[in-house]
């Protein structure tokens, strides 16, 4: 399709081996000019391997990596930039402090006149604007370059590193789960963006966990399993549920396992919470034993309010009731002594404790909570420790949760994102709790993984636990969710049951412009 | 080819790994060695009890910092205020007449006292407890040379020697003192709630405050536990030489960091366990204690720990990122 001589990048027998794994075993990949290649594959196929091998932050044991027919495959990651290969991973790389302009030249700065070495330069400001504002005009990016990252949403973070790219002769760009926190207008935004560049002659890698995306976007779609390269699908060649058997390498029947609602009491009072501009005049009820979904943009406020009634972050009015009771404003303390508890949208930072073992992060929450069954199982009086009790305890849940852990005494920081996730739940449910709140409780996790834990929330729903789930995956809401709650700009701009409640209804509601 | 590459590549991570965790430990064993080697009198029960002993109050000290390291804070002010409890101690025990007793929980009341102010200040705003102590320091060595007037406190108590000087056995209480406050600060890691807490809010303030840890409470608490070791260390030292002097033990702040570092306790918190900073006291103390023997002056004994300090944080960040 993309008809030249050679390819633009051409992986021939790569293997790379880390103690105890074989990570990629024989792969062989080729991009075009102008092509957008997709990378499939679970965790630990592959992907990440292959990735830094084509970046230069790891060097294959063999095998070769040819750019412009000639190989690169010993070249350091700066000397592979400078000729055009740009990798723009998952965790971007900007500096928050520093704004659009100074992150786009940074360590390339434009400079004026002669200087000491290479430190002591005079930058060249005007230059650097100039350059920047034609950079972003013509990628049709409209962001202030003056603006200071770490006010940007995350969605523009990305366009910024695009374009970081494009501005430094980028010929090929590797692009890491681009998608994953992207609501449905970003994206579309970002893929206008890959057609543009497409055009160009660029060519794009694009690895993804959802489906659709790769579908909709791949002019071919290579899948890797267990290292190896399973095949490489034309556009068209495949539909979602093959696409997904070919991932998984098992036939799943169903991605979304629909989730059985049985509503009983009520339980949890939300009304007219109000937080500055983040949400405004928010009301809804959660009954025992229910499952309900928020859908919306990323920035409509979802994760926002979430974090104020779990009393992460504080809110300005209205007001929120559990079994009756108020509950405290900006206190998670105060939230998880009454049952509820959050599993938040970015395990890394604000999940799991990195410096302690798999059994002290499953027991952190509970030790906490003196009051609690568990809290009063694994302490004495709630303050001092049973080391035994809590290995027992935990020992217990690794199973029931089918946490893959050496041992409970394992780094939680050295498991698999699914199975942090899964300890997390475990955190949680030993900390008591009968409100679970998910933000993404599946991003960034594979298919395996996803499927036990929609099976864990099936359980726990039918045991009676009420959950509210946030997640930018339209079809995960649509099919786990008995109600769904869109939030659009700051507000519910709908309250759709699941039996009328279709992906183009929740996008429509979530992108629609109100009044 | 593959085969000698798997061959050799679990060797050198397994030295990696003893090292890792016996670095600290062997690096003492080389220096007790050399010593033992070099200066005369070193091999000596006499003098190894006498390290002991002057081991003592950097000690006590450095058992509460490790605490504040693990929590990923720092504590500037153990000295001043270690000083302010010397003299604290001194006056209330020979201007004011009060029972030995008495007079030693009033001064320890006052270490907490002056943990809990940077404590509360750091837990409540989140102000880094760096900046807290610095000024704690200065108030403390200020209020110590404002009571003395800046002369030397003297008289006390013949009774009150028998902390800082005397011996059970060969033993001088002050070890034991300082051995003690080893254990509880290691029991208190290891065994509480608040010692779970102290690492998960070292490692992450945020995850671990979501998770329902109370994060006020506990930068409360280890701000307390080292005001209070300083205040102890403070009382260990005045009953040494039997009086206090508002500018005495300007440089121990040094050896407290030094024995804390070299421990094996992370800077940015999370990480650190109270059998590192005893091996990092001996280390410290060992040093002085040979570096006297051989008759190397004070100034030059400066210079030798703020060697040791970068050396051993040198390690300690290149082994972390061979190994990661």
């Amino acid at each position: 399709m993309t008809g030249t001589s050679h390819p633009l990048l051409q992986l021939k027998r790569v293997s790379k081996r880390y103690p105890g794994v074989l990570a990629l075993q024989d792969v062989d990949f080729d991009l075009g000019v102008g092509e957008l290649h997709v990378v499939v594959g679970e965790n630990g196929a592959g992907k990440s391997t292959l990735i830094k091998s084509i970046a230069g932050a790891t060097f294959p044991d063999q095998g070769e990596i040819l750019f412009d027919g000639s190989p690169v495959q010993q070249l350091s990651v700066a000397r592979r930039k400078a000729l055009g290969i740009h990798v723009i991973y998952q965790e971007l790389s900007l500096i928050p402090t520093m704004s659009v302009m100074q992150n786009i030249f940074l360590g390339n700065e434009l400079t004026r006149g002669p200087g000491l070495g290479t430190q002591f330069r005079v930058r060249d400001i005007g230059g650097m604007r100039q350059f920047c504002l034609d950079l972003l005009k013509r990628l049709r990016i409209d962001i202030d370059p003056e603006k200071r990252v770490a006010d940007l949403p995350v969605a523009q973070k990305q366009l910024i590193e695009i374009a970081k790219a494009v501005g430094f002769n980028a010929r090929v760009i590797v692009m890491d789960e681009p998608t994953t926190s992207l609501g449905p207008k970003e994206k579309q935004r970002l893929f206008e963006l890959i057609d543009e560049l497409k055009g160009r002659g660029i060519g794009i890698i694009f690895i993804s966990h959802i489906v659709e995306d790769c579908i909709a976007l791949g002019d071919r779609i290579t899948v890797l399993r267990d290292g190896r390269h399973v095949t490489t699908l034309d556009r068209g060649a495949a539909g979602a549920a093959k696409l997904v058997q070919l991932i998984t390498g098992r036939p799943i029947s169903e991605r979304y396992p629909e989730i059985k609602s049985s509503p009983g009491k009520l339980l949890l009072e939300v009304r007219n919470l109000t937080s500055g501009k983040l949400f405004r005049d928010v009301s809804f009820d959660l009954h025992e034993g229910e499952i309900i979904g928020f859908a919306g943009l990323v920035g409509s406020g979802r994760t926002d309010l979430m974090r104020a009634i779990m009393g992460v972050d504080p809110y300005d009015s209205g007001s929120i009731t559990i079994g009756g009771q108020p509950l405290r404003r900006y206190r998670p303390r105060a939230a998880l002594q009454h049952n509820i508890a959050i599993l938040t949208e970015d395990r890394k930072t604000q999940g799991v404790l990195p410096n302690l073992d798999v059994m002290t992060n499953i027991a952190a929450t509970a030790m906490n909570l003196s009051g609690s069954a568990v809290g009063k199982r694994v302490t004495v009086g709630g303050q001092i420790t049973r080391s035994g009790a809590i290995m027992a305890y935990a020992v217990e849940r690794i199973a029931a949760l089918n946490i893959k852990a050496h041992s409970p005494r394992q780094k939680i920081a050295h498991l698999s994102g699914g199975n942090q996730q899964k300890a997390l739940l475990a955190r949680a449910l030993a900390a008591g709790a009968r409100v679970l709140i998910l933000d993404e409780p599946t991003k960034g996790i594979d298919a395996g993984a996803k499927l036990e834990i929609y099976d864990i929330l099936a359980d726990l729903v039918a045991k009676g636990l009420s959950v509210i789930v946030v997640s930018s995956e339209t079809p995960e809401v649509q099919a786990i969710c008995s109600r769904i709650l869109v939030m659009n700009r700051g507000r519910i701009a709908a309250e759709l049951k699941r039996e009328d409640a279709s992906v183009e209804k929740i996008v429509t509601y979530a992108t629609q412009s109100l009044q | 080819m593959a085969d000698t590459g798997m061959r050799r590549q679990p060797r050198e991570w397994d030295l990696r790994a003893i090292f890792a965790t016996y670095g600290i430990a062997i690096a003492f064993l080389i220096i007790f060695v050399i010593l033992s080697i070099v200066a005369d009198n070193f091999l000596t029960l006499s003098n190894l009890m006498n390290i002991l002993l002057q081991a003592s109050n950097i000690g006590i000290m450095a058992a509460g910092l490790t605490v504040v390291v693990i929590a990923a804070e720092i504590d500037l002010s153990v000295a001043s205020v270690q000083s302010l409890a010397a003299v604290c101690v001194s006056m209330l025990l020979t201007r004011a007449g009060v029972p030995i007793p008495v007079a030693i929980v009033l001064t320890l009341m006052l270490g907490c006292l002056l943990g809990a102010f940077s404590g509360s200040l750091a837990g409540w705003f989140g102000i880094p407890a760096f900046i807290l102590t610095l000024a704690v320091d200065s108030l403390a060595r200020g209020s110590a040379l404002i009571a003395t007037g800046g002369t030397s406190v003297f008289g006390l108590p013949d009774a009150y020697s028998f902390i800082g000087q005397g011996r059970i056995g060969p033993v001088p209480v002050a070890g034991i003192i300082c051995a003690l406050t080893f254990l509880a600060v290691h029991l208190i890691l290891t065994r509480t709630v608040l010692g779970t807490n102290i690492y998960a809010v070292g490692g992450n303030k945020e995850a671990a405050r979501i998770a329902g840890v109370n994060v006020f409470a506990v930068k409360l608490y280890v701000m307390m536990i080292s005001g209070f070791c300083a205040a102890l260390a403070g009382v260990v030292m005045s009953s040494r030489i039997m009086g206090a002097q508002a500018i005495m033990g300007v440089y121990d702040l040094m050896d407290v960091i030094a024995a804390v570092v070299i421990g094996g306790a992370s800077l940015l918190g999370g990480e650190g366990r109270i059998i590192g900073t005893v091996i990092g006291t001996l280390v410290i103390a060992c040093m002085r204690n040979g570096l006297n023997l051989l008759g190397i002056p004070a100034d030059w004994q400066l210079i030798a720990v703020g060697g040791i300090i970068v050396l051993a944080v040198l390690v300690d960040y290149v082994g972390r990122k061979r190994v990661a």
